[in-house]
């Protein structure tokens, strides 16, 4: 529960004629973490002799798959998890697959109609500023001597144009609006052109073979419908080949995803002429799957353990109830413990809840932390975050009511008020009296506050107690100095004890003696804490200091819902000596402001309840740096 | 406000000493929120698989709001004569 699940380091020798079978029994049981190794005088891994042609035709056919999902729909390529068809069927029905193929020269086909329609757009448009002429045929303007140019030009700069045309003679211009057209004789084409040029006239490239413009744009009207027929024939038919193979495609793509991993993997171990040694991580509780393996390949297979290297950390696999898993993601997030280091995932499961129901420490908020819980829950099922921190609302709330209980607050009113208020609509009194008197937090901050460091004093009492069984096996020097920091949490308490009831009077009358065992105390554990960790121990003194007073937000954050939920009471209760009318408006006012103030208490408590537990107390033990275990399995998972 | 000697009141002066516990720390604690907020978002845009932790380094700056308003109503109670 504490510890992450064991791991041994496995290393497996096979002869290369077994190697492929092993690697596809190895990719379906998915319990060895296979890692990249070197041995000298090995030769470094090569993938499979299938992988070349596992990868062209997994390569065509997921590009015919990129083109059928948008046709036929993703989800018509089926579940994931369908049948995985044997490789060297794989293959062979990839190979004798035509849609792929088919498809792409429908798609070719596709895409060339579409350029031509873009083409026939602009010789639309082209057709269409040269309107104005409409009685002139551009085919027969053009001679063995004779030639035009039909542009556009802007109107003030015409009359340049014509100035220049008249100058070089044999030559007419017709302009209508800023479209111009200019007749002139072959033999002055030079001349004609730099005119054009230097008025800025934009030439239009008019086809050789354009009669008179509506005629053109009549024509290209046609093309474009024909074209556009086509077109929808050509989605038709890529659509329905499409639906008719995406099941198939599917199939062979996944079939030929998972052939290509396990030819791939054979990179990750080395060979010699005759052996392949593959080396591994596997959990401990998987030998009995690999025992069958090893089981089907008598001798050609060996299997080991190797001892574990001076610097070498098998990966981390947390082992926690299932109850535990939505708080898993807070160890999962920052940082995973590493292989030799505790799990502090059941301590968040405890403290992260208290600490939430510490600060929301409301029955009516507490209820609705579970609703909203339960309905973002639902609502995110498959988001990995919002999935976790619903759940940790769920939780949360159980702990958030019984607080709620003791510090009497429903929705900010203590149970007799909420039962006056009920008697104010019914006429029914429910309570008499109080049937028990809460600790309000408004009105005992001090203690609140003391609580709440007391509540922090425990929580850190526990990493230290986490630190020193760590640093147990490595350094017994860094175990009594986790210990020696408990020693002075428990001096500070004791020595400042004596002095508290002049902050909470309730406490009544503190034995002063206790002041002096607590300071010897100090005093040992600040030498021991100077012996193990030396000047930077002594330095971090303080910040144990810190560290306690840090948890007084729990005290803070309470009462800023406190006081919030408070004001909404005092000034916008609905109550019938108001009027109905405006009780009635009151009413969903009242409740919506109630359900923000509880639902910003929730996002707060557990960021400072995550805080809490992510850096006052996780530091106090945890390295980290905790590696991944991904088995080499189907469709590989990080577990 | 002002007592016959014509000083502050220990009352006028615990609630000046509260609005500036709170207003400070208020400000230095979104001055710091904003500088954070904006350098969280960029590691979000850019690599969204550390969006959750971040989050929690946003929040970090919070504390010293929340103290500065603890000490306020600390102050406040005294006055009031309720702590």
């Amino acid at each position: 529960m504490f510890k992450a699940k064991r791991m041994a380091r496995v290393r497996l020798i096979v002869l290369k004629s077994k190697v492929e079978p092993l690697i596809k029994d190895l990719h379906e049981a998915g319990v060895v973490d296979i890692r990249k190794t070197d041995y000298e005088g090995l030769d470094e891994g090569r993938p499979l002799t299938s992988f070349d042609l596992v990868s062209t035709e997994l390569l065509r056919i997921r590009s015919a798959l990129a083109m059928m999902e948008p046709l036929a729909g993703k989800k018509a390529g089926g579940s994931d998890d369908a049948e995985i068809i044997p490789a060297a069927k794989a293959i062979e029905e990839a190979k004798a697959f035509e849609a792929p193929d088919k498809l792409r020269v429908l798609n070719n086909e596709a895409v060339a109609s579409n350029e031509r329609l873009k083409s026939l757009d602009n010789e639309a448009a082209m057709a269409e500023k040269l309107s104005q002429f409409k009685n002139v045929d551009f085919k027969g303007l053009s001679t063995r001597t004779i030639a035009y140019k039909a542009g556009e030009i802007q109107i003030a700069r015409i009359q340049k144009l014509s100035d220049s045309l008249e100058r070089i003679g044999s030559s007419t211009l017709i302009s209508e609006g800023n479209v111009a057209l200019v007749l002139y004789s072959r033999k002055d084409q030079q001349a004609v052109d730099a005119a054009l040029a230097e008025t800025g006239f934009n030439e239009l490239s008019v086809p050789a073979a354009m009669t008179t413009p509506s005629e053109e744009i009549r024509r290209v009207n046609a093309e474009r419908e024909l074209i556009k027929t086509k077109l929808k024939q050509l989605k038709d038919e890529m659509t329905t080949l499409s639906k008719n193979s995406i099941i198939k495609a599917a199939k062979l793509f996944r079939s030929l995803e998972v052939e290509a991993d396990r030819a791939e993997v054979a990179t990750r171990f080395p060979q010699s002429r005759f052996l392949c040694v593959i080396e591994g991580w596997m959990l401990e509780e998987s030998r009995k799957t690999m025992d069958k393996i090893a089981q089907r390949y008598g001798s050609s297979l060996v299997v080991e353990d190797v001892k574990l290297g001076h610097d070498e950390m098998p990966p981390t696999v947390l082992d926690n109830p299932k109850i535990a898993s939505p708080l898993e993601f807070i160890t999962n997030s920052y940082s995973l413990p590493n292989y030799f280091e505790l799990d502090p995932t059941m301590i968040y499961l405890i403290a992260l809840p208290i600490i939430y129901g510490m600060i929301v420490g409301d029955v009516v908020y507490g209820l609705l932390s579970i609703i909203i819980g339960y309905l973002l829950m639902k609502k995110f099922e498959k988001s990995y975050i919002m999935s976790n921190v619903s759940k940790i609302w769920m939780y949360s709330g159980v702990p958030s009511m019984a607080f709620g209980l003791f510090f009497d607050e429903f929705a900010g009113m203590s149970h007799f008020k909420l039962a006056e208020l009920f008697k104010t609509w019914t006429g029914i009194s429910l309570l008499n009296a109080p049937l028990w008197t809460g600790f309000h937090r408004m009105e005992s901050v001090v203690a609140l506050v003391a609580l709440s460091a007391l509540l922090g004093v425990v929580h850190l009492t526990l990493g230290f107690i986490f630190g020193a069984i760590n640093e147990w096996e490595h350094n017994k020097k860094h175990s009594a100095a986790k210990i020696a920091w408990i020693g002075v949490e428990i001096g500070l308490i004791l020595a400042l004890l004596p002095f508290m009831p002049m902050l909470i009077p309730e406490l009544g009358k503190i034995d002063p003696g206790l002041t002096m065992p607590g300071l010897v105390i100090l005093v040992i554990s600040v030498i021991v804490i100077a012996v193990t960790e030396g000047i930077i121990g002594l330095i971090e003194l303080p910040g144990l200091v810190g560290n306690i007073l840090s948890y007084s937000r729990i005290a803070a954050v309470g009462i800023v819902g406190v006081v919030i939920a408070e004001l909404l009471n005092d000034f916008l209760v609905p109550t019938p000596d108001k009027g109905i009318l405006l009780a009635l408006v009151l009413a969903p006012i009242f409740i919506i402001l109630h359900v923000l103030n509880c639902f910003v208490a929730m996002f707060e408590s557990l960021i400072q309840g995550g805080r809490l537990n992510i850096v006052e107390f996780k530091s106090k033990f945890m390295h980290g740096g905790g590696g991944i275990f991904v088995p080499f399995a189907l469709y590989s998972k990080k577990i | 406000m002002v007592d016959a000697t014509g000083g502050l009141t220990t009352g006028a002066g615990a609630a000046i000493g509260a609005g500036i516990a709170m207003g400070f720390s208020a400000l230095a604690a979104a001055y710091s929120q904003g500088s954070l907020g904006s350098a969280a978002l960029g590691v979000a845009a850019e690599r969204p698989e550390f969006e959750k932790n971040v989050l929690i380094y946003v929040a970090l700056p919070e504390t010293l709001a929340l103290f500065g308003f603890l000490v306020a109503v600390l102050l406040w109670l005294k006055i009031s004569g309720t702590a």
